[in-house]
């Protein structure tokens, strides 16, 4: 068996392992290898073909596969080790890695630090279980989006999108420009899960009807779908009966979220985060797992590459300070999700890092809100809050807590003491350039 | 004149701030709920002349891939989409394509290039 050995590890290409990869070595790590099981780096970047992404960090508006290449670039000219076509099997505590490539055959790596970014993958019609015949052209609007991108075949000609994610919002006009007719897509909840931007440029564009509040409750057809019945929901998300009528397609697409791609990491031992499918991490992106770290999709679910990124860098440097011996001791201080949010990442703070570094906190909002203060709250005190005109759980919030205003003082209360974030509502006429709305 | 506040969502960037633009005659006065200026900007042709970023894919003779994804350079107008989008489906390139390069000339006949937004190698052996 061939074996190797390195400073750190990485597993998974996509943006959050390019950038972590680079940012280790950047920052001092000797021998840093990144491991994909796809033939070329960049992750689900390479389908992505549609524009959005860097805007924050690069100032630009890019589509995918150019922000890949950049962060590709970038991890080349650092030295990263790449090794693609390779398929990471297990990770045992302890740092040791097992893994299959067609040239190397089963191979054995062993590394100071571990550095998990295997993304997510998309749930799929069993994870949803919708109900009716199971014929061909049912597929989640992620293979389809690899299909025409990359591979350039279409999946079918009428099509109806089940959930309005945004791979599914981005899918529903792109097939449309390929020449295909998009008749409904379809949301569950009372309010669409994608981005905004997407709605607009992809549905109102296009005049695509999307309908909230509904779902598909039958698939028809013998061989191919022939059509899907969808109807109403009611406030439990049951079907209301009565409400059902009939839409014909050859082709159901399903965007009904991702899940964190995270069974190494159970492997490895990592504590998952049940809200979010992720490990647990600390303000190092340190998972559970002493010297193995976790940055991107895997630990929560993104819809800005950007975010990735940060997220990444922040994990590169956690790890390489591991490998130094550096990183930082002392005491902990939980984070916690409280009114108004679903989860907060990450959610193990160090009193030390919140001394020396501005600490940034990722989350998702619970439901839908306008003209809100997001706060961060130790004891009775607010450390740290922001106005947000709107929150809604499509779009993730971060919130970067300036270093210095949480005191090591915290300590004196206890281990149980939390960081708790949470949204209120805002006093009504303190809004910039006075609220005109009641 | 008829004053009225139009809602808008800008989709410069995926953040997507929550614009109120003040229409008058047709004319834009003044936007507000933009975080930086080229929410503005986008407010301005919205109302007067909408354009969209353009991508898509065309196909690789020779590629490590058949197909390399491409974008309009800059938005173009909305109603010279559907033409854009048959010329960029006729159009061939051979490989290796290199990041940015030119894959259709003045697309539409807008003045915009399509270029190619990613690198494609030759296919192996
Ligand atoms: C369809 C879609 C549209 C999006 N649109 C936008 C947008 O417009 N703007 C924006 O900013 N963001 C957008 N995003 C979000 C952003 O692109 C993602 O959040 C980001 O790509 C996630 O990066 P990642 O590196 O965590 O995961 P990925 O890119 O999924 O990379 C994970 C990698 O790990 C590899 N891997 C997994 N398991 C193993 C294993 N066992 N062994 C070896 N390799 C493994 C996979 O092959 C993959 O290459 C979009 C996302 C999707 C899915």
């Amino acid at each position: 068996m061939r074996i190797a050995e390195c400073d750190i590890a990485v597993i998974g290409a996509g943006p959050a392992g390019l950038a972590a990869a680079a940012r280790a070595k950047q920052c001092g790590a000797c021998r840093v290898i990144l491991m994909d099981r796809d033939r070329e780096l960049g992750g689900i970047l390479n389908q992505c073909i549609h524009n959005g992404f860097g805007l924050q960090l690069l100032s630009q508006e890019l589509t995918g596969p150019e922000y890949a290449e950049h962060f590709i670039n970038e991890a080349r000219d650092a030295g990263v080790e790449t090794m693609l076509d390779t398929m990471v099997l297990s990770v045992a505590p302890g740092g040791r890695i097992t893994a299959v490539n067609r040239s190397g055959g089963l191979m054995r790596i062993s590394a100071k630090a571990i550095i998990l970014a295997m993304g997510a993958r998309e749930r799929n019609r069993g994870a949803v279980t919708i109900p009716g015949m199971r014929p061909a052209g049912v597929f989640t609007a992620g293979a389809a989006q690899r299909f025409v991108n990359m591979e350039g075949y279409m999946p079918g000609k009428r099509i109806v999108v089940l959930g309005s994610g945004d791979i599914g919002l981005i899918m529903a006009r792109r097939l449309t420009w390929e020449g295909a007719r998009v008749e409904a897509v379809l949301e569950i909840l009372p309010f669409p899960s994608g981005l905004t931007r997407n709605i607009v440029q992809c549905l109102n564009d296009q005049g695509i009807p999307l309908y909230l509040g509904h779902t598909v409750v039958d698939v028809h057809g013998e061989e191919r779908v022939s059509g899907v019945t969808v109807a109403r929901v009611d406030d439990s998300l049951k079907p209301i009966p009565g409400t059902e009528w009939d839409i014909e397609c050859d082709t159901l697409l399903l965007s009904v979220g991702l899940i964190p791609e995270n069974e190494l990491t159970r492997d490895a031992g990592g504590e998952l985060d049940p809200v979010t499918g992720g490990p647990v991490v600390t303000d190092e992106m340190e998972t559970s797992v002493p010297g193995v770290f976790a940055c991107g999709n895997v630990v929560h679910i993104h819809d800005l590459v950007d975010n990735v990124t940060r997220e990444a860098w922040t994990a590169g440097e956690g790890a390489a300070r591991f490998v130094a011996g550096r990183q930082p001791a002392g005491l902990t201080i939980r984070t916690r999700a409280g009114d108004g949010i679903r989860y907060v990442v990450p959610h193990i703070l160090h009193l030390d890092n919140l001394a020396a570094r501005d600490v940034r906190l990722f989350m998702r909002a619970t439901r839908p809100d306008e003209r809100v203060q997001v706060e961060a709250v130790v004891g009775d005190q607010v450390v740290f809050s922001k106005f947000e005109r709107v929150v809604r759980p499509a779009e993730m919030i971060a919130l970067t807590i300036p270093r210095g205003k949480v005191s090591s003082g915290v300590a004196a209360f206890g281990s149980e003491t939390r960081l708790i974030v949470r949204v209120r509502p805002r006093d009504c006429d303190a809004g910039p350039k006075g609220g005109a709305k009641a | 004149m008829t004053r009225e506040i139009r809602e808008l969502t800008c989709i410069v960037c995926p953040v997507g701030c929550r614009l109120r633009a003040a229409v008058e005659d047709g004319q834009l006065l003044d936007v507000e709920g933009n975080s930086c200026k080229r929410g503005a900007e986008y407010a301005q042709a919205e109302l007067c002349a909408p354009k969209r970023t353009v991508t898509s894919t065309v196909r690789v003779y020779g590629g490590f891939l058949p197909l390399v994804p491409v974008r309009t350079l800059e938005p173009i107008p909305k109603h010279r989409i559907g033409q854009a989008l048959i010329e960029m489906a006729k159009a061939r390139v051979n490989a290796p394509v290199d990041i940015h390069q030119v894959v259709v000339a003045d697309v539409a006949g807008t003045g915009v290039d399509v270029i190619a937004s990613r690198s494609m190698p030759e296919k192996a052996g």
